[in-house]
């Protein structure tokens, strides 16, 4: 897809989700394909950063890297739940959620079987913030880039 | 007019929206299906939470036990897939 069309449903899709953007006080900034998010964990105002690449969005799912927070800038900031979503023991780290990139399904399913509402913008953003919020969140964890 | 009766604004994940009027003895289920039914989805409602500000409701509560009320927003959110 055309990064100009891309970058359009990006927007389109987001702007639908304002209300969202607003509630949790997330901030996105694009630029091309790619998203600039910064994420609270709401409870104690952690801050998170990931950078979203939206090459191919919506045919291919996101792909999201946790970046370093300022003023760690060596180490990226990730959230550390167990290794449920956030497979911090991992080399490289990756997210393992439906509609994403790095989604790694249970062995009887198929990236295949992943719907629009998985791999949309909105759902993704809405799916890391409720991981982040999960029980098993217990802080962040620094990965040396 | 019937004061049981109220409005409930149903989000999607992806920023579809729906209004639902529901009356406040049902089950949170109930409002569920409905909304459910409205967007058009399609798959089982038991895969989808219903999330309230940082709130997940109860399916099994009925509506006026919870914090809904005339003119709340909710999100109807399918419960993510780990891999």
């Amino acid at each position: 897809m055309h990064p100009i069309a891309t970058n359009r449903l990006l927007n389109q899709h987001l702007k639908k989700i304002e209300h969202r953007i607003d509630r949790y006080k997330w901030k996105i900034g694009i630029k091309g394909e790619v998203l600039f998010v910064e994420m609270y964990h709401r409870p104690t105002r952690e801050l998170y950063h990931m950078a979203i690449v939206a090459d191919e969005y919506p045919l291919v799912p996101v792909a999201v890297h946790f970046l370093p927070v300022a003023p760690r800038v060596g180490e990226a900031k990730w959230p550390f739940d167990g290794h449920f979503v956030f497979r911090t023991n991992s080399n490289p780290p990756f997210i393992c959620l439906g509609g994403v990139r790095s989604f790694i399904p249970e062995a009887l399913e198929t990236t295949a079987s992943l719907g629009m509402d998985e791999i949309n913008i909105g759902a993704v953003l809405t799916n890391i913030d409720r991981a982040l919020h999960d029980p098993r969140y217990s802080g962040p964890v620094y990965l040396r880039l | 007019m019937n004061k049981k009766l109220i409005s409930v604004t149903v989000e999607t994940m992806d920023g579809e929206e729906v209004v639902i009027e529901v009356n406040i003895e049902n089950k949170v289920i109930h409002l569920m299906r409905k909304a459910a039914q409205e967007i058009g989805i399609e798959a089982d409602i038991r895969l989808y939470d219903l999330i309230l500000g940082d709130q997940r409701l109860d399916p099994e509560a009925k509506i006026e036990q919870t914090p809904i009320r005339d003119g709340s927003r909710v999100r109807l959110e399918r419960r993510p897939r780990v891999g």
